[in-house]
């Protein structure tokens, strides 16, 4: 204790003695941040001090609030960067096809070549296609942070019952057997949004069904640490472990000789995220089918 | 002038490496147009091309992977993307052939992280086509007629 009184002394300021816990009365922790400072000598030589202890545990909440948001806002400052990238990088690649293909036609026209006329024509059709297809993704990604419907309670039979009728249209004569769990739960969210997120799921299995041997997709529900988990399993080609996560990015794509710009995933998280829930895939790799797991809020009403 | 005559006696052989059919195409084009090459083999993605490379998989006999003069490689790519190609390309015995990045990308932490993996070159694509075909003649003459390799090609 001398010590201390000596120290403070020798610097002749308020010095900072750091933060404490502790618990007080009501049997509560309370975290207490205490400084000291040298007020001076009493006549008979005795030093004084001068100790005060505030209590800064609402200040120390807030201080956590905040840093939290700090870091979810660098996150999506971070993400937004991404986005911008890929979006202008994908953006520009039909326009150099565009641009490619009328300077090919320029040539092509000169020479009289019809057939090359043709393909050229075909390339500028397709491109600006594929432009179309990336601006109408871009702004069905948009909207997903505004709801659109009112939340409601939905029963996931019906959810996957419109999202097969939606699929059933581009099955033309590839055999798929589905395994649906009978006594799916409700879930509570915005039915439209949730519609596309098992027709997505739904059509990613079919996509990425194997070429020969028949399609099996499995859709239920497990029970994991008192969650809920809802899964699509399908016996496709399975997705390597380094694309794990990778396959959520926006128009990320597995497979170039399959159709689709790489939104699909990317839409079926957002709105799973958005309605406060999370996905994963597992796989053991190529040829070895996937599993999508994913969490929703449940019936219980709203969060 | 053109630069197809042939390698030390051998045809010269590109390997692209591009995700992006039509842009695919479309080099394809311009190196025909103007007699770059005798054959350009396409690949669609990253996986393909190291198997390519390294005669692995689908392309492990020899007979079906003769050895390219110039990778053209894309960034990004499918399965295992542009740099991991490079990456592997340029720490393994295949080291001195040149690998020239042909990308739509012109952000700069791009092109920092291909010529820190020793990338031979960094192109963006040009929209205007004139310049894109200009681009991809003067790359070829540049890199199949000019440029010297340390090895006879039937090597390593």
């Amino acid at each position: 204790m001398q010590e201390i009184i000596d120290q403070l002394f020798a610097a002749e300021t308020r010095v900072h003695d750091g933060e404490f816990a502790i618990r007080v009365a009501d049997g509560s922790q309370r975290i207490w941040d205490f400084s000291s400072a040298p007020l001076g000598r009493l006549p008979d030589g005795r030093r004084l001090v001068m100790s005060m202890a505030s209590d800064i545990t609402q200040r120390k909440a807030q201080e956590r609030e905040r840093e939290a948001l700090i870091k979810d806002l660098e996150a999506r400052t971070a993400e937004l960067e991404r986005f911008t990238y890929t979006v202008s990088h994908d953006l520009k690649s039909p326009l150099i096809t565009i641009q490619g293909y009328v300077g090919l036609l320029q040539k092509d026209l000169e020479a009289a070549a019809k057939e090359r006329i043709q393909e050229d024509l075909r390339e500028i059709s397709h491109a600006t296609e594929q432009m179309q297809d990336l601006l109408g993704d871009l702004l069905e990604l948009s909207r997903i942070g505004r709801l659109v419907n009112p939340p409601e309670e939905v029963p996931v039979a019906e959810l996957v019952q419109e999202a097969r009728r939606r699929v059933a249209g581009y099955l033309h004569d590839r055999e798929v057997n589905f395994h649906i769990q009978p006594d799916l739960p409700s879930v509570y969210g915005d039915r439209a949004r949730l519609v596309e997120v098992f027709q997505n799921l739904l059509d990613n299995a079919i996509k990425f069904s194997p070429q020969i041997g028949q399609t099996r997709i499995e859709m239920g529900i497990i029970q994991k640490e008192g969650q809920q988990i809802f899964f699509v399993r399908d016996n496709g080609i399975g997705i390597p472990p380094d694309y794990h996560e990778k396959i959520f990015g926006l128009f990320e794509r597995l497979d170039p000789h399959i159709e689709g710009t790489g939104i699909g995933l990317t839409l079926v998280r957002r709105i799973i995220e958005f309605h406060g829930g999370h996905i994963w895939v597992e796989s053991d790799g190529p040829g070895q089918g996937s599993i999508f797991f994913f969490t929703l809020p449940q019936t219980e009403g709203p969060p | 002038m053109n630069a197809q005559a042939s390698f030390q006696g051998e045809p010269l052989l590109i390997l692209l490496v591009e995700d992006n059919a039509a842009h695919a195409r479309l080099v394809m084009r311009s190196l025909a147009d103007h007699q770059i090459a005798n054959r350009v083999v396409h690949l669609s993605d990253g996986e393909a091309a190291l198997n390519y490379l390294f005669r692995q998989g689908d392309y492990a006999d020899p007979e079906t992977s003769p050895r390219p003069h110039l990778v053209l490689l894309d960034l990004r790519l499918p399965r295992v993307d542009g740099l991991s190609v490079l990456q592997r390309i340029k720490n393994s015995p295949l080291q001195p052939l040149p690998v020239v990045v042909l990308t739509t990308s012109e952000t700069e932490s791009d092109a920092m992280a291909a010529y820190h993996n020793q990338a031979n070159s960094y192109l963006v694509k040009p929209l205007n086509f004139e310049k894109f075909s200009a681009m991809l003649q003067q790359l070829g003459f540049y890199w199949l007629a000019w440029n010297r390799y340390p090895w006879t090609h039937t090597e390593p």
